[in-house]
């Protein structure tokens, strides 16, 4: 999937992976949306967890999303959490992947008039620096 | 073991609720609605066996976590030993319904007599313009997204408003309801500020949308405290008995790290049986609740409480508030000192709406009726605040979106 590489519209904080979550920001640099699944019950499971919540299995893969869901919820956000880092307005919104999981995540590259909630979303990546990737999304082209 | 024993909550307290704080600590507060609310029971310091403290900062330290560091500086702090200290309980960092069934069954047991419960904040008011710091966490796959409290509720409002036709003038008619109470209350921060029409409310700035200001909590700093002790020792205190019937309390996800799902907020992946089983254990049904003391952070939060407390169907909450129900001359007067939105909201304010649901029942509420302090009161609206005669109070402490929460369930002995 392509890189989007506009320019940062935020001063977006810098995530802290550690090991267990790596493998997680290492397939957004490498333009991959990766989820857990399960080894033994094959359950998507978002956020991460150490051991899968249907059958308590620890073992799992990272798998590539396909990246593509529907929009669940979002809301027009007019009051910035912090005016210095964040440009209001901004979108924020939950994405259930095809997958099953649902995401918290931004949604780009439309203006509020357009966005409905059940809208078909791809995800994008966006370059926070050269380490990080972020997973916004932005509305399929129709 | 022995037969349990009844519980009644024989103290409460609360400080000013102010912005900003003149550089004083939470405990400051913390202490001074604690003595207060010991003098209110009319018990000593000594007698004070069981302790549920909630304070944002330990002036030895700096710190700005509440949690666990240096609890057991409380002994120290208060001159007193500690028998029963369980420190993390559910919902509202530890002084909520949580905390009063908590020490209700410690009580019950016989581990204890007496038990305090003290709340004190100091850090709340936000020093910039940033979101006050507890309304985010440094999660690494939220934090990117400028995801705050507001947000994340806004987010499972849009989604009760898709799925069931639920409009912002429901959202409103919460605000407006419970901002007029707290217009009424000399004790409450937005005091004399109103009173607010459905319309005010709609055209206050917007925050996330769809909720604008005057549907979210403001944040404040104060204090706050309660005693409990056994049903015998209070009959033979000062004040109007008050027992603990019983309530339930339910952890689902933590707060804020999750996607903010309708789903959750209705408690429909895990079971939403605690919430009748709160009621069975205290023998009472929802018919009999005389006032509500919900959790309204957010307006559209309240909507959802009614749904997952069973007072009406699931998707059913907007048109069950529009109907006036919280009204002082409604089926269920709520939030009547101003709840959260305009009596105080210091962050981990939970203890105070079961606090108020104490109040009410003893017929203490401060307002604009001549007589208030002897207990007289005309029950207009727009100028009375006290519910008429209330036997059976309902409180809750559902914060963050967390898909739980928990109750307590109150009566006048």
């Amino acid at each position: 999937m392509a890189l989007v590489v506009d320019p940062p519209r935020h001063q977006r904080p810098r995530p802290e992976p550690t090991r267990f979550t790596e493998p997680f920001w290492e397939g957004l640099r490498a333009g991959e949306l990766r989820i857990q699944r399960c080894l033994e019950c094959a359950h998507w499971r978002w956020t991460p967890q150490l051991a899968c919540p249907k059958c308590w299995s620890e073992r799992y893969e990272w798998v590539p999303s396909q990246g593509r869901g529907e929009l669940y919820s979002y809301t027009v956000v007019h009051r910035s959490i912090d005016p210095e880092r964040f440009a209001a307005p901004y979108v924020l919104a939950v994405v259930r992947l095809d997958e099953g999981p649902h995401l918290l995540t931004n949604l780009v590259e439309c203006t509020p008039d357009v966005i409905e909630v059940g809208m078909r979303v791809v995800v994008r990546f966006e370059r926070l620096d050269d380490e990080f990737n972020v997973y916004p999304f932005a509305p399929e082209a129709l | 073991m022995a037969a349990l024993r009844d519980v009644a909550v024989v103290g409460v307290a609360t400080t000013e609720q102010l912005r900003g704080s003149n550089g004083r600590f939470g405990l400051s507060y913390g202490l001074e609605a604690l003595k207060a609310a010991l003098a209110d029971a009319g018990l000593a310091k000594e007698d004070i066996q069981g302790l549920y403290p909630m304070i944002d900062q330990w002036p030895q330290t700096g710190a700005a976590n509440p949690g666990n560091y240096l609890s057991s500086n409380w002994p120290t702090q208060l001159g007193i030993p500690i028998r029963w200290f369980t420190g993390a309980v559910n919902s509202g960092a530890g002084t909520g319904a949580s905390a009063i069934l908590d020490a209700a069954a410690a009580i019950a047991a016989g581990y204890i007599d007496t038990a305090a419960i003290v709340l004190g904040m100091a850090a709340s008011t936000p020093a910039d313009t940033r979101t006050a710091a507890w309304t985010s966490q440094a999660i690494q796959w939220n934090e990117w997204t400028g995801t705050y409290t507001a947000a994340q509720f806004a987010l499972a409002a849009r989604r009760h408003m898709h799925e069931f036709g639920t409009t912002a003038e429901h959202f409103a008619q919460v605000s407006s309801t419970i901002r007029n109470y707290g217009h009424l209350n000399p004790g409450a921060l937005m005091y004399g500020r109103g009173p607010y029409s459905v319309q005010d409310v709609l055209d206050a700035p917007m925050v996330a949308e769809p909720l604008t200001r005057l549907m979210c909590a403001q944040v404040n700093d104060g204090g706050a405290a309660m005693i409990l002790s056994t049903l015998e020792r209070a009959r033979d205190l000062r004040k109007p008995v008050v027992r603990v019937l019983g309530g339930a309390d339910q952890l689902c996800y933590p707060a804020y790290a999750e996607p903010p799902l309708l789903e959750h907020h209705l408690g429909t992946p895990f079971s939403t049986r605690w919430v009748d089983d709160g009621f069975a254990m205290a023998g009472v049904t929802r018919d009999d609740v005389d006032v509500v003391q919900l959790y309204d952070g957010f307006a559209s939060w309240v909507v959802m409480q009614w749904e997952l407390l069973g007072f009406c169907e699931r998707g059913e909450g907007g048109p069950f508030v529009a109907s006036g129900v919280m009204e002082l001359d409604g089926r269920y007067p709520t939030c009547t000192d101003g709840g959260c939105e305009s009596f105080s909201h210091m962050g981990a304010p939970a203890l105070l709406r079961p606090l108020e649901a104490v109040r009410q029942l003893r017929v203490e509420s401060p307002d604009a009726c001549p007589g208030w302090k002897d207990g007289l009161h005309s029950h207009e609206p727009g100028v009375c605040r006290q519910v008429r005669d209330p036997r059976i109070a309902l409180g809750v402490s559902m914060g963050p979106p967390t898909g739980g929460g928990n109750f307590v369930l109150l009566a006048r002995d």
